[in-house]
């Protein structure tokens, strides 16, 4: 199966890299929110995947946004990751689509 | 002898043992650490909260990967100060953070020993 990585900060890319190798998942990774929705609008792209929450050119709110008003053909599993403190998320935004925190 | 600031039990547990992967993480935090932390440094010196806010955000990250969690601690302190644009208080949170930076960063060959780099 393909999991698509997009986080911006190296160490913890290549951390999320390996462990999802080693449990025999295909990667792919990318640096920013961008090159994230340019990899999973198209209907062949992966079909799940993580982003960090903030990312340089777009944020991963703002990726979950795109693919859903985009990627109409399959849907696309969408995994924020973060460590903001807040409790405040964007789980109100309805262009998100359903969100579980 | 000082207290570890990175828990490299800990880190060889959460990565399986992978010791080659632990290698190249803290040569990635050796060369990228010193350039994050003159960022916060300026934008501490500038008063820039959203600045501050943001390379403490990214040091927290790099940080908790590598286990060293009194560190990332003070981190998320300057994070918060940062996002609450608390100026006063970034001196002094700044000082404690660089501190307990240095005590990591003369910890790091040892752990790079340790894991056969």
């Amino acid at each position: 199966m393909r999991i698509l990585i997009a986080e911006d900060e190296m160490m913890s890319r290549k951390m999320l890299q390996k462990t999802l190798e080693r449990a025999g998942y295909e990667v792919t990774v990318v640096e920013n929110g961008r090159q994230a929705a340019d990899q999973l609008c198209p209907a062949d792209g992966p079909r799940l995947a993580l982003l960090d929450w903030v990312m340089p050119e777009l944020d991963g709110p703002g990726v979950c946004r795109e693919v859903r008003k985009r990627n109409a053909q399959s849907y696309v599993y969408l995994v924020l990751l973060t460590s903001k403190e807040s409790k405040k998320t964007s789980s109100q935004d309805s262009n998100l689509g359903p969100m579980i925190t | 002898m000082s207290k570890a600031i990175m828990d490299l039990t800990e880190l060889l547990e959460r990565v399986e043992n992978d010791r080659e992967l632990i290698r190249d993480l803290l040569l990635i935090f050796k060369e990228e650490f010193p350039r994050h932390l003159q960022a916060l440094r300026d934008a501490v010196d500038s008063m820039d909260g959203e600045k501050v806010a943001a390379e403490a955000h990214t040091m927290k990250g790099m940080l908790s990967t590598l286990s060293a969690t009194s560190a990332a601690s003070a981190a998320a302190r300057l994070e918060q100060l940062g996002r609450n644009r608390k100026v006063c208080e970034f001196q002094e949170a700044y000082a404690a953070f660089e501190n307990i930076s240095k005590k990591l960063l003369l910890q790091l060959d040892t752990c790079m020993a340790e894991v056969g780099g």
